[in-house]
């Protein structure tokens, strides 16, 4: 589990500011809706994203982001560019788990094999479409709070910090759920493969 | 990749899974019509209420004239009168009525019209 955290994920830091954001959102709070679509530009991989990967589905997910990206529309004069990035994901988290609460629950993932593909090899390698499928299957099988918290600091790269801010809970809080989100994640990878092999 | 390392290369690579620029700009055109829809009803009806607020304009000036007029009230000018001087009694001998004049009786005007035939004459007599 250890080996997660030294991990050298290039990719996973935490989106910085461009130094346009602070002007786009002037520009954006006086009514240019160029300089807001420009603004949506910059975050929208960061909250289609991570709502798709809360979610599992990309329709829903884009309701999110849609939702989302209003939410700040009607916002912009109460948020400052420094903050916009943390309020962006935790308006994401927040709204995924309202889409969650109110459709009906998802059928339970109990065996993690019967998943796989039975056309494939033992020895083959994983391809794109499978290993997107095996991250979507073991992520759904989370409860909400440690999926949120793995999205946040494993797939989004942000630190137990700004997870634990983003989700409204302590650091030590945020550490634990990571911690079992990551053995569930493991044990279920480890069944597909033994159920594929 | 092997099964030993798959949870960890699973998570790592997801970071990096492209989605299709097709989705992002679905998202961006459907916040955007959603903006502009919520927008419109103000445009639609602006000419309207810029109507109204120069109606109320006008009516508001047209009143505001129709209003007395408070002026200050003029001050009381002293201008010293110049000292009256007594004046000399004349002594007008009264004037002789006239008899008024008594009216002559009028009498009708007459006028003669001659005609070709010496024999016509014609009396226009004007009373």
């Amino acid at each position: 589990m250890k080996g997660l955290d030294t991990l050298s994920i290039a990719a996973m830091s935490i989106p910085a500011e461009l130094p346009a954001a602070s002007s786009l959102l002037d520009a954006a709070r006086a009514g240019d809706l160029a300089a807001f679509d420009a603004l949506m530009r910059q975050h929208e991989r960061m909250v289609l994203v991570t709502a798709l990967r809360l979610t599992g589905s990309l329709a829903d997910a884009q309701d999110i982001s849609q939702d989302v990206f209003l939410k700040l529309y009607q916002n912009l004069r109460k948020l400052d560019s420094p903050a916009l990035s943390a309020w962006l994901y935790r308006v994401t988290v927040n709204a995924c788990h309202d889409h969650r609460r109110r459709r009906r629950p998802e059928d339970p993932v109990d065996t993690a094999g019967e998943l796989a593909s039975p056309a494939a090899a033992p020895d083959q390698f994983l391809t794109e479409a499978e290993r997107r499928r095996v991250l979507a299957l073991s992520l759904r099988m989370l409860p909400e709070k440690e999926r949120a918290a793995l999205v946040l600091r494993d797939l989004e790269g942000l630190s137990t910090e700004e997870t634990a801010h983003i989700l409204g809970s302590s650091e030590a809080t945020v550490r634990s759920q990571v911690s079992k989100a990551r053995v569930k994640v493991k044990d279920f990878v480890e069944r597909y493969f033994r159920r594929r092999s | 990749m092997t099964p030993n390392s798959d949870w960890k290369d699973i998570l790592q690579a997801a970071h990096r899974d492209p989605l299709d620029p097709a989705h992002y700009t679905a998202v961006r055109s459907r916040v955007l019509a959603e903006i502009e829809r919520a927008r419109s009803p103000w445009r639609r009806y602006a000419w309207l209420s810029g109507a109204i607020a120069a109606t109320l304009a006008l009516l508001l000036l047209k009143w505001d004239r129709l209003q007395p007029v408070n002026l200050p009230a003029p001050r009381a000018l002293t201008i010293p009168s110049p000292a009256l001087q007594p004046v000399p009694q004349l002594a007008i001998a009264p004037k002789p009525r006239s008899r008024p004049m008594r009216e002559r009786p009028r009498e009708p005007l007459t006028i003669k019209l001659q005609t070709e035939d010496p024999n016509i004459v014609i009396y226009w007599i004007a009373d």
